[in-house]
Order: structure tokens, then C-alpha cells, then sequence
């Protein structure tokens, strides 16, 4: 059986982005990563089923977008959870 | 046009941001098909939206003076240079969902003896046996279990008996009852009492007891008689009929209201939802509860089979919700109480108090088990897996225990830390984090782990597919959303 | 419609009042002596008119003799009054203001025209004069009011610009008449300063509520609508500050052509953001002031935002909110929703129209504001 094998630009998407994408099917089959010049290489090792690739694929975009979310909020998150704990003595 | 006289200006005055100009507040989103994903704020105010419009919301595309964008501003999903009161409105928000978890203890149970008349296949904690002291509580112990109830800071407390079988050791309900609200007197607190039990020790005195001192009374009955039975034999193998018999004359006596039934799932539920259904009707029961298979005992071992069970169970989910639809739109008020939670959990702007689907964990900081002997655990199902051998959750003994010694153990902070859905993988950036739980109990049970891996965990799974079905049924049956909005309290 | 106004009164004898008076009505010829001068004694009939009375209004139309000073012909249109009824009378140009009515079913008090906002339907179109005499009269007016009074209100333009003295009129509410219920109508804008809010919660009245209106669900459309920038976010935290000294407060939308498609949405904010208010009232549109002269950027027909407004309706009720439905016909509200309308018109400005007649519902039907009989809905039909 021939190994299917995704490839990334680093440059692209991060590292941490393939990983989380990937953590989400975890359930479907197992992976090896390398990572060598700009080039992120996702190596199934285990049968491939369904059209997973598609899959990942997406997900590595939504996670993309997870990311950008995740790091432009995280300070005003901070400040609502502050504002949330000072007390202010007003509950609804 | 505005149509508006001249000393009045125009909408686009009085915009003090720059068209387009946004900044992103916190929030998550996860598909719910395949075309749509559902995006939730961080207190879960929620908008379904198109993978496009998700991504032009994200790279700050989304054009200024469209609804889109003012539904996304009215929801705080962002803000702009026009209005700065988000974050204070925000803030009280997050505060108001919290304010749960400061109210603290709700739910006691007592178990009040191990003995029980069945041998329900399901079941891990009865003992047969006539020793009536050998697992029955005592006063002492109960007396000891009421000291830290009442040291809880929960303005209500509901205090539920179970067992084995309750009814088993019914002096000691009493005892407890009248111990309770006598310590009431001096607390105040809004005090209820529930039993949950078989019935088939259900008599007069019993049942004025109930009405004496309002306390409900929840049932089992699994479905039609054979299934009923085949699920839960017990001598004379004519459960079914005690239970039935036994409903209607508590209804009777103590009105329809006071009294419930829930059903446990097993694999010869799973092929006949409407029967099971129909049987609750029968029996002039307004709601059904579809519970999910239970991975306690045989479940544990094989926990990839369990993992799969969930698609069986969700086929069965769907088909008894339909009916239950169905029952709706005839005129009939019937709720099926998970989808009702999940309704609830969706809409309101309050946590609330079910325990299995909480973060932080419900474990110890809702509800909390006094075991026969003494023993206190986080929670029923920590109860269960002691039974089956593994103490992990047992958290002290009335006896030798203080409550800061119980509430403030290292395996309970431990665990209720380090299972926040907030910091947990997958969880953290999860569309449907607001409205779903940490189980704590359960990742350890099936994968050896407080945390678990959600992509192998059957309680994620069961959960997405059940979000994702209610929030297509409010969004594209129109129907459906009616009668889920009727359950909406 | 009542008239609460009128300069069509003639003398009939000196008058003697060089400022103007404020008096309570009485139809008690033998009221005793050492009360005659604050009351003002109102004839329906005889020529034979008391001495001692600090006014005395003639409500019929014939000639007496010997008149004591201080007596008017009362205008036709006033001869309404009656016991416990409050009035001002104007020396200089014979004017009567009807203050309060014992019989009205709601009594307010104007105490400014002046205004912070400039709302594009306003009934009462702002106006920069000094109007301080309207406080003085409130305060004058309060110690004459009956003290069985179940409400009274305060409104404007916006009350609050007063400051101290806004807050000296809620004391002395509570001070003269204990038992009865203050309704303060204000933007709501200057409690973003918690000051406010907490001088009025340090009065300790009885029962008052500050009704807010609040125009939509994000901060662009309110701003236009009360043509004031900022004014979204200062009435939001004016809100949240009421709140936090526990000032019950209403809000109040007035629905309308630049804001009906928001109102489902507007529901929801409400119900999420401010679960806390004590009251939500949906007001249909009145066309007086600027609303009548923007009418045809603001008129809407009721029955054309039926489903909106039942989605509102129905979306506070769920989360367990008080809801009412002001100002709007019943058989323009969707039946499922009628049970939350309220006879809201005021009665002196309360109408029904012909097709009106022999509707079933009538007696519980809110009706029509005067000003809207030549502009209303098509779809006015009466129950059977």
C-alpha cells in the first residue's frame, strides 16, 4: 500500500497549525512529521480512509483561521475575564 | 433616503468609525455540516454562519452597514471605533455564567443502602444479601453527611437518595428528612427531596410521606415490558408490572408532577426508540430522558468499541426525537430532556446545574455522594468506578473528614484544574465549549486519563453530533424550533 | 381628547392675584374658612358665590352679582374639573393648566423642554429656554396632590439636566405623597455618571422606576435615531449603573420605519445584556412634534411588523422578562401576543375612530393617540 503524504509550506501555515489540525483525527489514523527547509511533510501510517486528505486539508485552513482568531483576541480576553472578576457589585 | 426633515442628519454622521475598520473579541467556531459552521462568543451568544462569511469576519472583511456585520456587533463578536461599552457588557456577562460555580453544592446524594430486590444487568454498585447491616447507612453516618450539607453555600439543596434500593432502608429516609429540615430551620436554605427507586416497595406509608414533605420520586422504566424486564429481572420477573402499577398509583397520590422515570440505554434499546417512547406515554409520563450507553463496566475494556457505539446510539437519538416531534405537533407536551438541556444551554445567558456536562467539572463543586459507609465521592460515577475497584475519586469519610479536608483534597483540585475545557486540547478553540462539560470521571474510566484525547472520546463525540443536530433543527425546521423553543424555561 | 389647557377664561370679577396661583379644586361651598385660600372653588350652578376662596371658577354661563374678587368664567373646555383636581392659574393672561387629575388614569408632570438628545420622533420637540418655573410649579403642585394617588411622572425633555434639583423633585415626592409610585421618563445618558444614579438611590422613594428608551442593538442606529453621538454607550452605562444601585428601570422602544427590522434582534441584546430591567414596553409611534413632521421617514403600519414584533414579544418572555406592548391596536397585534398589550394612551389623549364602533374588544383595546386619527393603519378592522 502506498503511503499518502501531505506537504505544507511552513511559511504558510505554521507547525503548531499542521499539529492541531492533525490532533483532530486522531481517531482516523496515525501520522509521522518532519519538517525540512520550508517544507512541513505529513506521512500517513496507517490506511487511509474516506477522502481524509481533503479533510485535512480543510481543517489545516479552519485551524489557520483558529490561530489568527486565538492570537488577536487573547489580550481583550484578558481584559473582559479582569473586568469580569473585579467586583463591581453587579450581578445580573 | 431619509425622509427626515433638515435639521436632522444623516445615519452615516453619526458613525464615529472608520467603514470596515474592526477589531475581533473573543470567540470559537466548529463546523456543524458541511456547509456551515456554528461561531460562539465567549459567554455563548451564538451566530451559524458560511464558511465565507466566517473568514471574511476573521480577516476583517466583513463590510460595514450590512446586517451581517451588525449582527456580528450586536452579539460581541466585534467591536468598532463607534461604541466602546462591549467589554463592560461582556464582563458582566461572563460574571453572570459564573455565578454557579460561586453558589457551589447543590446536589447531595445519599446512599442510603446497597441492598436492592433487582439485578439490573447494568448496574455496578447493588448487593444481594438480607444483612441488613452489613450496607445499610446508619445514623451516625447520615447525621455526620448532613453536618457538611449544610456547611454548603448553595442558597438550594436538594438532597436525592439512592442506593441500591432506597426504599430498602426507608427508616433512615425519614431519619434524614426530618433531621434535614429541622437543621433548616435555622439555615433557611430552599430545601428538596427526591428518591430515586424501583417502586416495588412502594406503599401507603410511604407514599404519605412523600406528599407529607413534597419529595419526588424517580423511577426506572427502560422501555415495552420485555425490554424492561430482560434489562432488569428481579425475582417473580415481573418488574415491569410492579413498576407501572407502582407509577400510577404515585401519580395519583402525589400528582403527575411529582413524579419521573428515566430509562437506561442498552444495546436492545437501541432498536426501538418509538416503543420506548410509547411506553412513557402509556404511562402518562411528559418526558423521556434518551440517556447514552453507559461506559461504566463492560464499556471500560474496550473503549474503541464504545467510540463506535455512539453512531448506533445517535441513529436511535434522532429516530426517538423525531417521535417525539411528532407527539409535539399532535397538540401533546412531551420533552426529551437532553435536547431540552442542550435547548436551554444554547439560549440562556445562566450556567446551568446538570452535573455531567459542566466546566469546571461538576465533580464535588454541584453535587456530591455520601456513600452506606461513610465514603464521599466526587460524584456517582466516581462511586461506580470504586465499585469497580479503583478509588481515584473517593475524596475522604464523613467520619474522619472535615469539609475543607473533602472540597479542598488534592485529587479534587487537581482534577477540576486540569480539566477546564478552556485549557484543554481541541476544547480551547471549540465552537461548542460554552454550551458542553469536562468529564473528568469519564476520560479516566475509558481512556485512563482525566483529560482524555477528545478525537477517542465517545462523550465529545456524543455531544458534537447532538450540538450540531439541534442547532440545524433551529435553524432550518421551523417546526422543530417552535416546539424546542416551547421547552425553553 | 381632554384639553388640559386653556386661556379661554374671562374675568369676572378683580383679580387680584399678582403671581401666578396654584390651587386645589373643590366643588365644597362650605369648605371651612381656614382652608378657603388654597382651594379653588369650581360652580356648576347658582349665582351666590362664597367669600374667601384663593380663586373661584365659575362652570356655567350666567350673570351673578356681589362677586367676591378673584372669580373667572371658566372656558368650556375645563369644566371638567372637579375635587382634588390641581390647577395654575395665570393672572396676566387668564390661562388655566390642568397640573394633575384625580380621575386621569396617569398624571405627569413636565419639568424641562430642554433636552440632551434630539430624537427624530419626538413628541415633545426640545427647546432651549430657561423653563425653571416648571420645577417650581411641580413642587408647589406636589403638597396639593391627593395622597391616594396610586402614580405620577416625571417627563420632558430630559429631567435629568436639572442635576440637584432633579433630585430635590424625587425627595419631594416621596416627602408629600409617600404612598404613591414616581415614573421618571428620562434618556437615561447622565446616570453614566454613577453619581446620579446613587443620589437618586439614597432618596430611598418608594417605588420609582426610570423608564430609557433604548432605539436598537448596536450603537450607529441608536445615535441616528436620538441624533446624538455617544448617546448608545452613555444610556448603556447609564443603565448599568441604575442597576448597580438598585433603581429599577424600564426600557422603551418606539418602533418605527428606521427601526422595526432590527427589533427581533434588539429583543435578543436585551435579553442578554440587560436581563436585569424590570420592564420592557414596545410603543407604537405617536405623531406629534417631530414625528409628525418626519412622518413619512417614520410611519409604519403596525400590522407590517407584526412578525418582528412577535418574535420580540416572544424572545423576552422566554428569558422571563416583564413585557408590555404600548400604543398599538389590538387588532394589529398577532393574537398569540395580544394578552401583552396595555391600555397605555393617556386619557386626555385617547381616541377611537368610526370603524371602532361595535368592537368587541373595545373596552380592552388601548385605542388611538389623538394626533394619529388621520394617519392610520389599513388594516384596522373591529372584532366581532
Amino acid at each position: 500500500m502506498k503511503d499518502d503524504v501531505l506537504t505544507f509550506d511552513v511559511r504558510v501555515f505554521s507547525l503548531d497549525t499542521i499539529k492541531r489540525a492533525l490532533y483532530r483525527f486522531a481517531d482516523k489514523c496515525s501520522f509521522d512529521i518532519q519538517l525540512k527547509d520550508n517544507e512541513i511533510t505529513v506521512t500517513f501510517t496507517s490506511k487511509v480512509v474516506d477522502d481524509l486528505p481533503v479533510k485535512i486539508k480543510n481543517e489545516v485552513l479552519d485551524q489557520d483561521l483558529r490561530d489568527t482568531l486565538a492570537k488577536e483576541t487573547s489580550n481583550i480576553r484578558t481584559l473582559i475575564l479582569a473586568n469580569a472578576f473585579s467586583n463591581t457589585g453587579l450581578i445580573q | 433616503m431619509s425622509l427626515l426633515g433638515k435639521k436632522f442628519k444623516l445615519i452615516e454622521d453619526f458613525d464615529q468609525s472608520i467603514a470596515g475598520d474592526y477589531q475581533l473579541l473573543p470567540s470559537r467556531f466548529s463546523a456543524i455540516d458541511k456547509n456551515r459552521y456554528v461561531l460562539s462568543n465567549e459567554v455563548g451568544e451564538y451566530l451559524v454562519v458560511t464558511r465565507l462569511q466566517l473568514e471574511n469576519f476573521i480577516r476583517k472583511k466583513v463590510p460595514a452597514n450590512t446586517d451581517f456585520y451588525y449582527d456580528l456587533k450586536s452579539k460581541h463578536f466585534l467591536f468598532d471605533g463607534d461604541s466602546n461599552v462591549a467589554i463592560d457588557l461582556l464582563a458582566l456577562k461572563y460574571r453572570t455564567k459564573a455565578q454557579r460555580i460561586a453558589q457551589f453544592t447543590a446536589l447531595h446524594l445519599f446512599v442510603v443502602t446497597l441492598r436492592c430486590d433487582y439485578t439490573c444487568q447494568y448496574c455496578q454498585v447493588s448487593r444481594q444479601t438480607d444483612d441488613k447491616h452489613a450496607f445499610d447507612m446508619s445514623e451516625e453516618t447520615a447525621n455526620k453527611a448532613l453536618d457538611l450539607v449544610f456547611k454548603s453555600p448553595s442558597p438550594a439543596i436538594k438532597i436525592e437518595f439512592q442506593g441500591g434500593e432506597p426504599l430498602l432502608n426507608f427508616s433512615l429516609i425519614r431519619y434524614i428528612v426530618n433531621e434535614a429540615k429541622q437543621r433548616n430551620l435555622l439555615s433557611r436554605k430552599d430545601l428538596q427531596f427526591v428518591i430515586t427507586t424501583n417502586l416495588s416497595l412502594l406503599n401507603d406509608a410511604v407514599l404519605e410521606f412523600c406528599q407529607q414533605h413534597d419529595i419526588y420520586l424517580s423511577t426506572s422504566l427502560d422501555g415495552p415490558e420485555k425490554l424492561h424486564n430482560g434489562n432488569r429481572p428481579r425475582p417473580g420477573k415481573n418488574g415491569y408490572q410492579l413498576t407501572v402499577t407502582a407509577i400510577k398509583k404515585a401519580q395519583d397520590y402525589l400528582g403527575r408532577h411529582k413524579v419521573g422515570a428515566l430509562m437506561t440505554t442498552t444495546e436492545n434499546s437501541l432498536t426501538q426508540p418509538k416503543a420506548i417512547i410509547d411506553t412513557y406515554l402509556e404511562n402518562n409520563l411528559d418526558s423521556v430522558f434518551l440517556r447514552p450507553l453507559s461506559p461504566y463496566g463492560f464499556a471500560v475494556k474496550n473503549q474503541k468499541a464504545h467510540h463506535y457505539d455512539i453512531d448506533r446510539w445517535f441513529e436511535f437519538y434522532k429516530e426517538g426525537l423525531d417521535y417525539v416531534f411528532e407527539i409535539n405537533r399532535q397538540g401533546h407536551h412531551f420533552e426529551e430532556l437532553y435536547t431540552q438541556l442542550i435547548v436551554n444551554k444554547l439560549l440562556s445567558p445562566f450556567s446551568l446545574g446538570y452535573v455531567d456536562l459542566q466546566s469546571p467539572s461538576g465533580a464535588a463543586i454541584s453535587a456530591i455522594v455520601y456513600n452506606y459507609d461513610g465514603d464521599v465521592y466526587a460524584s456517582d460515577e466516581s462511586r461506580m468506578l470504586a465499585e469497580m475497584g479503583d478509588k481515584k475519586f473517593r475524596l475522604g469519610n464523613v467520619h474522619t473528614d472535615s469539609y475543607p479536608d473533602i472540597w479542598l483534597s488534592n485529587t479534587l483540585l487537581d482534577t477540576l484544574e486540569s480539566t477546564v475545557s478552556e485549557s484543554l486540547p481541541m476544547c480551547t478553540d471549540c465552537g461548542f465549549l460554552p454550551y458542553c462539560g469536562t468529564d473528568p470521571v469519564y476520560h479516566y474510566a475509558t481512556q485512563g486519563d482525566v483529560v482524555g484525547h477528545k478525537a477517542l472520546s465517545g462523550f465529545c463525540s456524543k455531544n458534537m453530533k447532538i450540538f450540531k443536530h439541534v442547532i440545524q433543527l433551529l435553524e432550518d425546521d421551523t417546526e422543530a424550533r417552535e416546539i424546542l423553543l416551547s421547552w425553553v424555561h | 381628547m381632554i384639553r388640559l389647557h386653556s386661556k379661554s377664561n374671562t374675568p369676572v370679577s378683580i383679580v387680584e392675584h399678582q403671581k401666578p396661583f396654584i390651587g386645589k379644586v373643590t366643588l365644597n361651598r362650605n369648605l371651612p374658612n381656614g382652608l378657603r385660600a388654597q382651594h379653588v372653588l369650581v360652580i356648576s350652578e347658582g349665582t351666590e358665590i362664597p367669600m374667601g376662596f384663593g380663586l373661584v371658577l365659575l362652570a356655567h354661563d350666567e350673570e351673578v352679582n356681589d362677586c367676591p374678587p378673584n372669580a373667572i368664567r371658566l372656558s368650556q373646555e375645563l369644566r371638567y374639573l372637579k375635587d382634588h383636581d390641581v390647577i395654575k392659574f395665570y393672572p396676566d393672561i387668564l390661562k388655566i393648566d390642568a397640573l394633575f387629575r384625580k380621575d386621569a388614569n396617569a398624571n405627569s408632570f413636565l419639568v424641562t423642554e430642554r433636552c440632551n438628545s434630539f430624537c427624530i420622533m419626538c413628541s415633545q420637540p426640545p427647546k432651549e429656554i430657561d423653563d425653571h418655573y416648571l420645577v417650581d410649579d411641580m413642587l408647589a403642585a406636589l403638597p396639593l396632590i391627593h395622597p391616594e394617588t396610586h402614580e405620577i411622572a416625571i417627563t420632558g425633555g430630559e429631567p435629568t439636566l436639572w442635576g440637584d434639583d432633579f433630585i430635590r423633585l424625587i425627595q419631594a415626592a416621596k416627602n408629600h405623597l409617600p404612598n404613591t409610585g414616581l415614573h421618571i421618563l428620562s434618556n437615561g445618558r447622565n446616570f453614566k455618571d454613577l453619581n446620579l444614579a446613587i443620589q437618586v438611590a439614597q432618596v430611598r422613594h418608594q417605588d420609582v422606576m426610570i423608564g430609557i428608551p433604548l432605539y436598537a442593538d448596536y450603537s450607529q442606529l441608536h445615535d441616528f435615531i436620538v441624533q446624538a453621538d455617544n448617546a448608545f454607550d452613555d444610556t448603556i452605562r447609564g443603565i448599568l449603573n441604575l442597576k448597580r444601585c438598585q433603581v429599577p428601570v424600564e426600557i422603551r422602544i418606539v418602533i418605527h420605519q428606521k427601526n422595526f427590522h432590527r427589533l427581533p434582534k434588539l429583543a435578543e441584546f436585551i435579553a442578554r445584556n440587560l436581563l436585569f430591567v424590570n420592564h420592557v414596553a414596545l410603543m407604537g409611534l405617536e405623531l406629534m412634534g417631530f414625528a409628525k413632521s418626519n412622518q413619512d421617514g417614520l410611519w409604519v403600519d403596525p400590522y407590517d411588523y407584526q412578525n418582528e414584533l412577535h418574535y420580540a414579544v416572544e424572545t423576552l418572555a422566554r428569558a422571563g422578562m416583564r413585557v408590555s406592548i404600548y400604543n398599538t391596536p389590538l387588532c394589529l397585534i398577532p393574537e398569540s401576543i395580544r394578552c401583552y398589550a396595555v391600555r397605555s394612551i393617556s386619557d386626555w389623549k385617547n381616541d377611537y375612530l368610526d370603524a371602532c364602533l361595535g368592537c368587541s374588544a373595545k373596552e380592552q383595546c388601548g385605542g388611538f393617540f389623538s394626533s394619529n386619527l388621520t394617519k392610520v393603519s389599513q388594516n384596522i378592522k373591529a372584532f366581532g
